[in-house]
C-alpha cells in the first residue's frame, strides 16, 4: 500500500517534469512568431511612419572606451542617427566580447532558437539558419529597398556576394563584400638584413632559398650567434605563415576547388601540382630552409616579433594585425618590406583570392518588418553616417555589415599616391580613405614617428602597394560546404594535414601522396567533388 | 474457526509487534529526518540536472533548432552509427582511453607519494608553503602552461640542452608519436597532482597519533610506520578517488591536448574531444557532441558500478 | 639524512611548480610586444602595470568583483550546507536507512549524466533565472564529488561514538551537528576550499547565463578582456580593434588575479588540518 503510493508519487512527479520539459524544449518561438500582426506601416523616403522596434546582436570590444558616459550599445550617436533616418529603434539582446565568447553566445542563441530580429552571422551559421528555417527570405526586401551604394558595391564584385547568400533561388541574407586580395600571401622580408648581406630581393623559389640560407648562416642580426632561422611556417600549412604562395608558384592550390587541364572540377589538394609543391617543401625542410619546428609552433608570430626570422608569408595587413608591429616596437631598425614572390616559371605571381563575402545580415523568421533591415543598412551607408565614427568606434553601428569595394585597398593606395603626388582632390574618396589620409601624410613625412599611425599606414603603403603588382587572380570555384562535406570533411582534412606534414618533414616518402589521393576518394572525396561540380554548374 | 484464527493471529502478532515496533518507530523517525536532510539537495538536483537531462534525446535526433528539441526528427542511432563508422574512431578512442587511464593512475600515485613525503616533514611552515605551492599550477590555463611545455621541449629548450650536454641527439619531443602521450600525462600531473594531494592530506589528519606513538615504542622504523599504518589508513581514500576518477575515464583533457598537439602526432594524440571539436568547425554538430557526451556518461557509469561491486565484493569496502 | 633528502626533493618539486607561476607573473608585468616576441623568461621585460591597469581601469572590475564575492558567499554557503546535509544521511548504512542506495545512485547518476549546454540553457531560461545570481549558484548547488568525499570521512568516524550518542537518545540532527561536524573539520575545510575556488574561477556559466555585461562575475568579465581571437577570420576593420589587444599579458594578469583567493583561503584552511581531533573526542 505504502509502497504503491510512493511509486504513484514518483510517476506523478516524473510525468509533471516530462510535461514541463516538453513545453520547454518544443520550438515555442515558432508559435510566438506568427501572432505578431503584420501592421501596416508605410515607408516614406526610407523612413517608417510608426516607430519599429528591432532587437539586435552586438559583439563589443570590452577595451573600447569611446562610448561617452550615458550612451549605451543600443542608444548612441550611431543608433540615434539611424533611428532618425528610419524610425527603427534598437535593443541589443545578445552581446559578448568579439571573438570566442560572442561566437559561443551566438551558437547558444541559434541552438535554443533565441535569435534577435536582425544580426550578422558567419557563413556556417547562415547555412545552419537556412536549414533550420529560422530566417526570412529577403529577395523582395532587397529588390524593393536596396540603395544604390549597396548595389554598386556588389556590382564591383560581379554580384558574387549575392550569389553566396542565395539558397534555392532565394536571397536569404544581405552579404558583406570584402577586399578580394585581403588574404593574398606575400613574402615579407627584413630589408635591413638583405642590405646588410648585400642581397637582392628574391623573385623565384631559388632566390628565396638563397636568401633564407644567407639569413640562417650569415648572422644577419649580428649578435654573433647562429640563432636566426630561414622561413617560418605553421602547422596549418596555409594562411598567415603558410606556404600558399610556394604552392601557387608551381600552380598548386590546395584547399581550393579548381579545374584541371581537362576542365574537370577537382579539389586542389589532390592535384599532381600539389605533390610537386610538397616535394619542394620537403627539400627545403631537409636543408633547414624552413623552421625545423614549424609544425609545433602555436604562435609563429613570436619568431618575427622577436627578431629571429627575416622571412615569412603573410597578408598585406601584417604590420597592422600581424607580428610586424611588435617586431618594430622591439627593434625600431627592423625594416619589413613586402614582395609578390615567388613567381612561377612564366615569371608571374599567382594570388589566392578570398571569398568575396564572409559575413551576412539576416532577419529572424516572423519578424514584423524584414524591410527594416534594408532601410537600416541604407541609412548606414548614406550621407555623413561614417563621419560620426570619428567620435565613436564603428563597431557600435547597429547592424554592422562591411561593404567594401572588391578592390578597396588597392583603390585607396592609388588615391593616396595621387594625393601625395600633389593631386589634392578628395571628392572621389570614400570615408575610410579620408579617415586614413592624415595618417598617410604623416607616414610620408616621418614613417616611424608614431607606431599607431605607422601600423595602418605601412600596411597600406607597403603591403597594399605591393598588391598593385600584376598578379593572376586565382579563385576557388566553390567556397561553401556540401551535404557530404558536413559529414566527411573532418576525416578527410585530418588525413590531409597529417599526410602533408609528414611528407614535408620527411617522415613519409613523397609517394604516400598517391596513397592519400586514393584515400581521399574512398573517404567520400569523389562524392563531394561531384556535389561541388553540381553546385557550380547550377 | 474464524474466532480462533483471529485470536490466534492477534495473540501472535501483538507481542511481536510490541517487541519489534519500538526500534521500527525509532528507525522510521530517523528515516524521516534523513529524508528531510536530503530533500533540498534532491529537489535542486531534480530541477537542474534531471530536467535538462531530457536534452540527451538530441543524440537520437536530427536536431533542428527551428523545430526545437522535441519536434526535431527522430533518427534513432544514426548519430552513434556515424561515430562508430568514422575511419578514425578506433584510433581516437584508443588514444582517449590510454591517455585518460594513464593520467588517472599516475596522478593518484604521485599525489599519494607526495603526501606521504610531505607528511614526514616536521617543519610546519615549510610543509604548509609546499602544500600551497603545489596547488598553484592548477590555476594556470593550458594556453600558458602548454606554451611553457613547448618552450622547455623545443630543440634548443632546456631539456634538449641537457641531452646535448650528455652527448645525446636532441629530440623533437612534441613531433614524436611515442613521446607525445607521455608528455601529456607528465604535464597533466604537473598541473593537477596538488588537488589529490590536498584530499590525502585531509585524510592523513584522521590517523590517530597514538598509533604512531605505540609503533615507535615497539621499535618500528619510519618505513614500517608508513607501510603498516599510513598506507592502510589511506587505502579507502585511494580506492574512492580511483573510482570517482573513472567518471572521467573518457576525458583525456581537451584543453591540454588542443594546446599541445599538431597533425604529426594525430596518430597517438588525437582524442575524441579534439576530433569532435574539429568536426564542429566544419559544421555545428550538437547531435554528435551530445551523442559523444552520452556515450561517455554511459561507459563511465558502468565502470563505476562495476568497480563499486568489485570493491564491495573483494575488499569488502563500500565506496559510497 | 633521510629528512634532508626528502626536503631537498620536495624543494625541487616545489620549484617545478612555482616556475610556471613565476613566469606567468613576469609576463603579466611585461611590455606586451616583448611577450609577443618571446623575450620574457624569468623576469619582466620593460616592467609595466598596463595589463593590470586594463583589468582595473573602470568600475566594471569592482562591480564584477562584487558579483563574484556574492557568488562565492551564496554558492559556497549553499554548497556547504547541502553537502553536509546530504553526506550525513548517505553515510548511514542501508540497514539504518533503507532508501539510502536509491538516493546514492540517483546523485551518482546526476554527476555522470548531463543533457548538455543547450538544454541547461533552456531550463534556466524557463525558470526565469537568466541574469540572476541564482543561475550561477543553483545549477551547481549540490557538489556530488564533495558529498561523496565527506560521507566517506563521516564513515571513518568510529561507530562507538555514534552508538554512545544513540544511547543518550540523540537524534540525527544533534548527532550531525554536535558529533560529526566537529570531528570532520579537515574534510570540511577541504570541500570548502574546493567549492570556493570553483565558484571564484568559473567563467563559462557567467558568460552563457548572463545576457547583460553588468551581471558578469569577475572571471567572466576578465575572460571577455582576454578572449582569444582567430585572426584569420577577421575583416580589416576588426583588425584595428585586435591590434590594440595583447592576449598574453592580460591572460597572465588574469591568472594572477585568479590565484589571489587561493593564496588567502589556503593558509586559513591549513589551520584546520590538525592531526588527532578524533582522538580527543573519543577520550572525552
Amino acid at each position: 500500500m505504502k509502497r504503491s503510493r510512493k511509486w504513484l508519487m514518483c510517476i506523478l512527479v516524473l510525468s509533471m517534469l516530462f510535461v514541463t520539459a516538453c513545453s520547454m524544449f518544443t520550438g515555442k518561438k515558432a508559435t510566438e512568431q506568427k501572432d505578431e500582426s503584420k501592421a501596416e506601416n508605410s515607408i516614406d523616403n526610407g523612413k517608417f511612419k510608426e516607430p519599429v522596434m528591432m532587437t539586435i546582436a552586438k559583439p563589443v570590444n570590452p577595451q573600447d572606451k569611446s562610448l561617452p558616459s550615458g550612451d549605451t550599445i543600443d542608444n548612441n550617436i550611431l543608433t540615434r542617427y539611424v533611428t532618425d533616418k528610419t524610425n527603427v529603434k534598437f535593443k541589443a539582446t545578445l552581446t559578448g566580447a568579439s571573438g570566442d565568447s560572442y561566437n559561443q553566445k551566438m551558437q547558444v542563441a541559434i541552438a535554443s532558437n533565441n535569435i534577435p530580429d536582425a544580426m550578422i552571422v558567419t557563413e556556417k551559421q547562415l547555412r545552419q539558419l537556412v536549414e533550420a528555417d529560422m530566417i526570412e527570405d529577403l529577395t523582395d526586401v532587397y529588390k524593393n529597398y536596396a540603395g544604390k551604394f549597396m548595389k554598386d558595391v556588389y556590382e564591383s564584385g560581379n554580384n558574387r556576394a549575392l550569389e553566396n547568400a542565395t539558397f534555392d533561388g532565394k536571397l536569404m541574407a544581405i552579404p558583406d563584400s570584402v577586399f578580394e586580395r585581403d588574404t593574398v600571401s606575400m613574402l615579407w622580408i627584413r630589408q635591413d638584413w638583405l642590405d646588410k648581406l648585400g642581397l637582392t630581393p628574391p623573385k623565384t623559389l631559388d632566390d628565396i632559398e638563397k636568401v633564407a640560407k644567407a639569413f640562417i648562416e650569415q648572422d644577419p642580426d649580428g649578435n654573433g650567434k647562429a640563432d636566426t632561422i630561414g622561413l617560418t611556417g605553421t602547422p596549418y600549412l596555409f594562411g598567415s605563415h603558410g606556404f600558399d604562395s610556394i604552392f601557387s608558384a608551381v600552380h598548386a592550390y590546395p584547399d581550393f576547388w579548381v579545374k584541371d587541364d581537362s576542365g574537370k572540377v577537382v579539389h586542389g589538394s589532390v592535384t599532381p601540382e600539389t605533390k610537386k609543391g610538397l616535394e619542394k617543401l620537403r627539400e627545403w625542410y631537409k636543408e633547414g630552409i624552413i623552421d625545423k619546428e614549424f609544425a609545433l609552433r602555436k604562435d609563429p608570430n613570436e619568431l618575427v616579433a622577436g627578431g629571429k626570422a627575416g622571412l615569412f608569408f603573410g597578408p598585406w595587413w601584417s604590420p597592422w594585425g600581424g607580428p610586424i608591429a611588435d617586431a618594430v616596437k622591439i627593434n625600431p631598425k627592423a625594416d619589413w618590406k613586402a614582395y609578390t614572390a615567388p613567381l612561377d616559371e612564366n615569371g608571374e605571381f599567382n594570388g589566392k583570392m578570398t571569398n568575396i563575402s564572409n559575413t551576412y545580415a539576416v532577419v529572424r523568421k516572423g519578424y514584423q518588418h524584414p524591410e527594416a533591415l534594408m532601410l537600416v543598412l541604407n541609412a548606414e551607408f548614406s550621407g555623413n553616417f561614417s563621419n560620426l565614427t570619428n567620435d565613436l568606434n564603428p563597431s557600435y553601428t547597429p547592424v554592422r555589415l562591411v561593404a567594401d569595394w572588391s578592390d578597396a585597398v588597392t583603390r585607396r593606395v592609388k588615391q593616396f599616391e595621387q594625393y601625395l603626388d600633389g593631386n589634392k582632390d578628395t571628392s572621389q574618396m570614400d570615408y575610410e580613405t579620408k579617415r586614413l589620409l592624415p595618417l598617410i601624410e604623416q607616414y610620408a613625412k616621418n614613417p616611424t614617428a608614431d607606431l599607431s599611425t605607422w601600423q595602418p599606414a605601412h600596411s597600406y603603403m607597403e603591403g597594399g602597394k605591393t598588391l598593385l603588382e600584376p598578379m593572376n587572380e586565382v579563385r576557388s570555384l566553390f567556397y561553401s560546404q556540401t551535404k557530404t562535406m558536413e559529414a566527411k570533411w573532418t576525416t578527410i582534412s585530418k588525413l590531409q594535414s597529417e599526410t602533408f606534414l609528414k611528407i614535408i618533414m620527411g617522415r613519409e616518402p613523397v609517394n604516400s601522396f598517391d596513397k592519400y589521393v586514393k584515400q581521399f576518394n574512398e573517404l567520400g572525396g569523389d562524392v563531394i567533388t561531384k556535389e561541388v561540380e553540381e553546385a557550380i554548374n547550377k | 474457526m474464524k474466532k480462533v484464527v483471529t485470536t490466534f493471529d492477534s495473540s501472535k502478532i501483538v507481542p511481536n509487534q510490541t517487541v519489534v515496533k519500538r526500534p521500527i518507530i525509532k528507525k522510521d523517525r530517523n528515516t524521516l529526518h534523513y529524508h528531510l536532510m536530503l530533500m533540498p539537495g534532491i529537489i535542486l538536483l531534480f530541477l537542474f540536472s534531471i530536467v535538462p537531462m531530457f536534452g540527451v534525446i538530441i543524440a537520437f535526433k536530427d536536431f533542428n533548432p527551428g523545430l526545437g528539441i522535441f519536434n526535431s526528427e527522430w533518427i534513432g542511432l544514426e548519430n552513434f552509427r556515424f561515430l562508430f563508422n568514422l575511419p578514425d574512431f578506433v584510433t581516437i578512442s584508443r588514444n582517449t582511453l590510454l591517455i585518460a587511464v594513464a593520467k588517472i593512475i599516475v596522478n593518484l600515485v604521485v599525489a599519494l607519494c607526495f603526501s606521504l613525503l610531505l607528511n614526514e616533514v616536521r617543519a610546519r611552515l615549510f610543509k604548509r608553503s609546499v602544500q600551497t605551492i603545489i596547488y598553484l599550477p592548477h590555476f594556470l590555463s593550458w594556453v600558458i602552461l602548454a606554451g611553457i611545455v613547448i618552450d622547455l621541449l623545443s630543440v634548443d629548450g632546456i631539456i634538449n640542452q641537457i641531452l646535448i650536454f650528455f652527448g645525446a641527439d636532441p629530440i623533437m619531443f612534441l613531433a614524436s608519436t611515442s613521446w607525445f602521450p607521455f608528455i601529456v600525462v607528465v604535464s597533466d600531473v604537473w598541473k593537477e597532482f596538488g588537488f589529490n594531494t590536498i584530499i590525502y592530506l585531509a585524510a592523513l589528519t584522521g590517523i590517530s597519533p597514538v598509533l604512531y606513538e605505540s609503533a615507535v615504542m615497539d621499535g618500528a622504523t619510519r618505513w614500517q610506520q608508513i607501510r603498516y599504518i599510513t598506507i592502510p589508513a589511506l587505502k579507502p581514500t585511494v580506492v574512492l578517488l580511483a573510482t570517482l576518477s573513472l567518471g572521467s575515464v573518457l576525458n583525456a583533457g581537451f584543453d591540454q591536448i588542443f594546446n599541445l598537439y599538431n597533425p604529426i602526432v594525430y596518430e597517438t594524440g588525437d582524442i575524441i574531444d579534439t576530433y569532435v571539436y574539429r568536426a564542429g568547425l566544419v559544421n555545428a554538430q550538437f547531435e554528435l557532441a551530445t551523442a559523444v557526451g552520452l556515450l561517455k556518461s554511459v561507459i563511465s557509469f558502468f565502470l563505476i558500478i562495476i568497480s563499486y561491486f568489485l570493491a564491495s565484493r573483494f575488499a569488502n569496502y563500500r565506496i559510497f | 639524512m633521510v629528512d634532508y633528502t626528502i626536503i631537498a626533493f620536495l624543494v625541487i618539486i616545489a620549484l617545478l611548480c612555482i616556475a610556471p607561476i613565476w613566469y606567468t607573473v613576469a609576463v603579466s608585468f611585461s611590455e606586451k610586444s616583448a611577450v609577443a616576441g618571446g623575450l620574457v623568461t624569468w623576469r619582466p621585460v620593460q616592467f609595466t602595470l598596463s595589463a593590470y591597469e586594463t583589468l582595473l581601469s573602470d568600475g566594471s572590475f569592482f562591480r564584477a568583483f562584487g558579483v563574484s564575492v556574492e557568488r562565492v558567499i551564496l554558492g559556497g554557503g549553499l554548497n556547504f550546507i547541502l553537502t553536509v546535509l546530504m553526506a550525513y544521511p548517505l553515510s548511514r548504512s542501508s540497514k539504518q536507512f533503507k532508501m539510502r542506495n536509491i538516493y546514492m545512485w540517483f546523485i551518482i547518476f546526476t554527476m555522470l549524466f548531463s543533457g548538455g549546454l543547450i538544454p541547461l540553457f533552456l531550463t534556466i531560461e524557463s525558470y526565469g533565472l537568466l541574469d540572476t545570481i541564482w543561475a550561477l549558484v543553483l545549477p551547481g548547488a549540490v557538489p556530488v564529488f564533495n558529498v561523496i568525499l565527506l560521507l566517506n570521512f563521516f564513515r571513518a568516524i568510529p561507530k562507538e561514538l555514534d552508538e554512545a550518542a544513540d544511547m543518550d537518545g540523540a537524534g540525527p540532527w544533534y548527532k550531525l551537528f554536535r558529533i560529526y561536524l566537529p570531528l570532520s573539520v579537515p574534510a570540511l575545510a577541504t570541500i570548502t576550499l574546493f567549492s570556493v575556488v570553483g565558484h571564484w574561477n568559473s567563467f563559462f556559466d557567467g558568460m552563457i547565463f548572463m545576457t547583460q555585461a553588468e551581471n558578469y562575475p569577475l572571471q567572466t568579465y576578465i575572460q571577455q578582456l582576454v578572449v582569444q581571437t582567430d585572426i584569420s577570420n577577421l575583416t580589416t576593420e576588426e583588425l584595428k580593434m585586435i591590434a590594440q589587444m595583447s592576449n598574453k599579458t592580460l591572460n597572465a594578469a588574469k591568472i594572477v588575479i585568479s590565484m589571489i583567493p587561493i593564496l588567502i583561503v589556503y593558509p586559513f584552511v591549513q589551520r584546520y588540518f590538525i592531526h588527532g581531533i578524533m582522538l580527543g573526542s573519543v577520550k572525552e
